[in-house]
């Protein structure tokens, strides 16, 4: 075979892969009902077997999203991240259900293992995939999600579910709002999950999540500066924590909100610094005023449900050789051990957040 | 006898070297705040948390400088408190003479900071420069977390003056 032949071939080979995945999962061949429809009722159970009648829902808006298969990586995200939005959801009076092919055993699996706090219907067969549209060649369903209104018509259909932030994508609909805003009240509290939100890398400026791609068992938020002599004086502590816990499977994310250090200025201190984490550019402070951030280096742990857990210094002291209580480092040990941390709250010295006017 | 002269200038001048290096700043913690609060009652006591490597601390100086020398004899105290590491006294020392500052000036004791923090104001989360403006009572009557100006102090300060014993 001459060279070109080879290359011709796997062309086609690769297009037909490509063809036969997108015939499996039906992305193809996507033709889900469209919004003004009424949403066909049903019963299906949940991950406990209880029933739920989609006609009984009447007067609420209903939030039901289709995904392929229970503990799949991209399903997995897509319900954390509705989970996460719960409280939103609750706040705001709406019903939240994920539903996919398989039975019941599989959701109760889901549902423990990731902690899920909402319905996850068992729609076996895959008879009211069928009626919405969204059921794939393969015999599961595609990721789309239906927003039913309290009249029970539908009235939007999601297509591009975004799996990573998609308890913002349907929020951000039904407020009607640009992404983000539609969260625009939360304040961080101890005990409490915080919602997932977006900021800007400092080094390239892409939108990278508070949460990422959910797999961690812990979220640390630090409140950085640039110029701050305290904040510097942790520069070292900061990378060398990050990466010790990065490497136990918790998440690191450094924030910047002072509106006298630019954004390149930040850029280039993390770079300087060799820090392992993203730095965000938090313009106009606004997630600092969602924490209540006041100072640097000032920290927020949240567990793996989301949940603020712990909220302070990272030690108790400046100057490394007096460190008497490793607050941070015992905060995260005993997350790790599945434990409370020793001290939910702490405080220390620090330079106030220099905020916009 | 212009040797006597200029002998003596230069001892005097090293004499006053000395004075500045060895001029000290008493050391204060959770306890003694307490106390120098309460020998204040009476008055409107105005407290600033700030240290030497706080620029914003640094900024907002020459206003509270101001606000003791316009209000002193008006029931009103301001009382600096720097959160400096106990071994930069001498920076603060020199900070302090630099401004001219004639307001009682302490620095923080070395060791535990929350209780320290506390012990100023449950509320304060330890973030500076931040001023709690205390009423005749004793009682926390405004606080001001980052740098103020002159006219910023002295209005919170009159209003304190305003309110009923």
């Amino acid at each position: 075979m001459h060279r070109w032949q080879k290359a011709v071939v796997g062309v086609v080979v690769l297009a037909g892969m490509a063809f036969g995945a997108m015939w499996l999962t039906g992305n193809l061949f996507a033709n889900p009902l469209p919004k003004g429809r009424t949403a066909p009722d049903f019963t299906l159970p949940d991950q406990d077997g209880k029933r739920h009648r989609l006609s009984a829902y009447r007067g609420k808006t209903v939030v039901l999203a289709f995904y392929p298969a229970d503990m799949t990586p991209g399903c997995t995200m897509e319900m954390r991240s509705l989970n996460a939005a719960l409280p939103q959801f609750k706040q705001m009076g709406i019903q939240v259900f994920g539903i996919s092919v398989q039975d019941v055993r599989s959701k109760r699996e889901f549902c423990d293992r990731e902690g899920l706090q909402f319905s996850l219907l068992a729609d076996v067969g895959g008879k009211v995939a069928r009626q919405y549209g969204v059921l794939a060649p393969a015999g599961i369903a595609q990721r789309v999600t239906f927003i039913i209104d309290p009249k029970g018509q539908i009235s939007h259909v999601i297509t591009n579910v975004n799996v990573g932030a998609h308890g913002e994508q349907v929020l951000a609909l039904l407020g009607k709002q640009p992404a983000g805003q539609a969260l625009a009240n939360w304040k961080a509290q101890l005990g409490k999950p915080i919602p997932d939100f977006q900021l800007p890398r400092a080094d390239n400026g892409k939108m990278e999540s508070l949460y990422g791609d959910r797999k961690q068992k812990a979220t640390v938020v630090m409140f950085i500066a640039t110029r701050c002599p305290i904040s510097n004086d942790y520069n070292e502590r900061m990378r060398t924590i990050a990466q010790e816990y990065m490497a136990k499977g918790v998440r690191f994310v450094g924030i910047n909100s002072n509106v006298i250090e630019p954004v390149e200025e930040v850029a280039a201190h993390a770079k300087q610094n060799g820090f392992p984490f993203p730095v965000l550019k938090d313009e106009g402070n606004k997630i600092a005023d969602h924490f209540d951030a006041q100072f640097t280096p000032e920290i927020f742990v949240l567990d793996a449900k989301g949940v603020l857990r712990y909220h302070g210094r990272i030690d108790d002291s400046q100057n490394p050789a007096n460190i008497t209580s490793h607050d941070l480092r015992d905060a995260l040990d005993a997350l790790l051990a599945g434990k409370n941390p020793p001290r939910a709250e702490t405080k220390a010295f620090g330079c106030t957040i220099k905020r916009a006017r | 006898m212009l040797k006597g002269l200029v002998g003596s200038v230069v001892a005097l001048g090293a004499l006053a070297l000395l004075v500045q290096a060895s001029a000290k700043v008493p050391q204060i913690d959770g306890d003694g705040f307490r106390k120098e609060l309460a020998k204040r009652k009476g008055k409107v006591v105005v407290v600033n948390l700030w240290a030497t490597w706080c620029a914003p601390c640094r900024a907002e100086f020459p206003a509270l400088v101001k606000l003791y020398n316009t209000y002193r004899n008006r029931g009103v105290d301001v009382l600096v408190i720097s959160v400096d590491d106990v071994s930069d006294e001498a920076k603060v020392v020199e900070f302090l003479q630099q401004q001219r500052a004639k307001m009682p000036a302490f620095i923080k004791k070395a060791g535990d900071s929350e209780n320290f923090i506390n012990a100023v104001d449950r509320d304060w989360r330890g973030a500076i420069p931040y001023t709690v403006v205390f009423d005749r009572n004793g009682k926390p009557f405004a606080r001001l977390l980052g740098d103020h100006t002159f006219a910023q102090f002295e209005a919170t300060v009159k209003k304190a003056l305003a309110k009923r014993k």
